[in-house]
């Protein structure tokens, strides 16, 4: 008994985890190789996670806090959401993508969590992930994120070792 | 053209192996890598007394038995999944605990990628990860794909 070889196995929308590290940028070049053969989407995601904010920050230096106004919490978050899409655009911008069809996104939460969710709304067939290998001791740490997005994901998830230094 | 010519895909004939093989040979084809199947198997734990006080005299049926029982059933897991008949597909037993004979041969052949099912044979079905796919995720020195099975209800996984 031979079972027929779906087509529906072919991946055709690859979901990279991105948090501009060189571990994810490795993950995102090998899925732009993936895309290239297989013909498959690329959706890179960042998620970005709000930094805790006092209501008022005091410069520090005795002066009065009205000083630090422009850093009340809307101000950061916008701050936050500013840079991380001025990051996702170098780190594209760095990458050879010319010739993959992709799609960038930025949500606000926890990656354990969107990563997985997002792939399930956009109906994502992999997801990819960098993962740390700088040392021994790492290679017992698979990862925060990796490890998280392996066990919740129903879809396969490729873990893409980044280079080891030269 | 893809980088990725060589796949190896561990498998131990678990529904999640079944998985794990399936995709492997569908992403073959378009990526142009062969399929390199291995099926890691161990002698049987149980040992008779008269097996302590004569190991010579059983060792060598034991084990030729044992690498013709794992190479049939690996035969018939090949037939069953699509991967007989197909000369990009090469499929071989080998002894050894399953980890880390999978990262032996990945440390010595330099696979592009492992294609591996999350949840294997033994364990605990209800943890999020088996132990061996575990293992080779941590530690392997290429990309690893992790493959589950597209769910049925937790009865079915723990009947495996």
């Amino acid at each position: 008994m031979t079972d027929p070889q779906p087509q529906s196995l072919v991946p055709r929308v690859l979901l990279v985890g991105v948090d501009y590290s060189a571990e994810s940028r490795c993950a995102a070049e090998h899925a732009l190789r993936y895309a290239r053969a297989l013909g498959a989407h690329v959706h890179l995601l960042h998620a970005w996670v709000a930094p805790y904010a006092p209501p008022t920050i005091a410069p520090g230096d005795g002066s009065p806090v009205d000083a630090a106004a422009d850093l009340t919490t809307p101000d950061l978050l916008a701050l936050v959401r500013r840079t991380a899409e001025e990051q996702m655009a170098q780190f594209v911008a760095a990458l050879d993508a010319s010739d993959v069809s992709v799609t960038t996104n930025i949500e606000s939460g926890d990656p354990r969590k969107v990563i997985p969710d997002y792939a399930k709304r956009h109906a994502c067939d992999w997801v990819i992930v960098g993962k740390r290998s700088l040392s021994h001791v790492s290679e017992w740490f698979l990862g925060n994120v990796a490890t998280y997005v392996v066990r919740h994901c129903q879809v396969p998830v490729l873990v893409v070792p980044s280079r080891e230094a030269p | 053209m893809s980088n990725v010519k060589k796949i190896l895909v561990p498998v131990d004939f678990s529904e999640c192996s079944v998985a794990a093989a399936k995709q492997a040979l569908a992403i073959s084809g378009p990526l142009g890598a062969k399929l390199d199947v291995i099926h890691t198997y161990d002698l049987p734990s149980f040992i008779a007394p008269s097996m302590v006080m004569y190991p010579s005299q059983f060792e060598a049926p034991l084990a030729g038995h044992a690498e013709k029982q794992a190479s049939e059933q690996l035969a018939n897991f090949c037939r069953r999944v699509g991967l007989s008949e197909n000369p990009e597909v090469s499929a071989r037993v080998m002894l050894g605990p399953a980890g880390q004979t999978i990262l032996d041969v990945a440390a010595a052949e330099h696979p592009d990628l492992i294609v591996i099912g999350t949840h294997g044979r033994t364990g605990v079905a209800r943890l999020l990860m088996g132990s061996t796919a575990e293992k080779v995720l941590r530690q392997a020195p290429c990309p690893v794909l992790a493959v589950k099975v597209h769910h049925e209800d937790d009865a079915a996984v723990s009947a495996s």
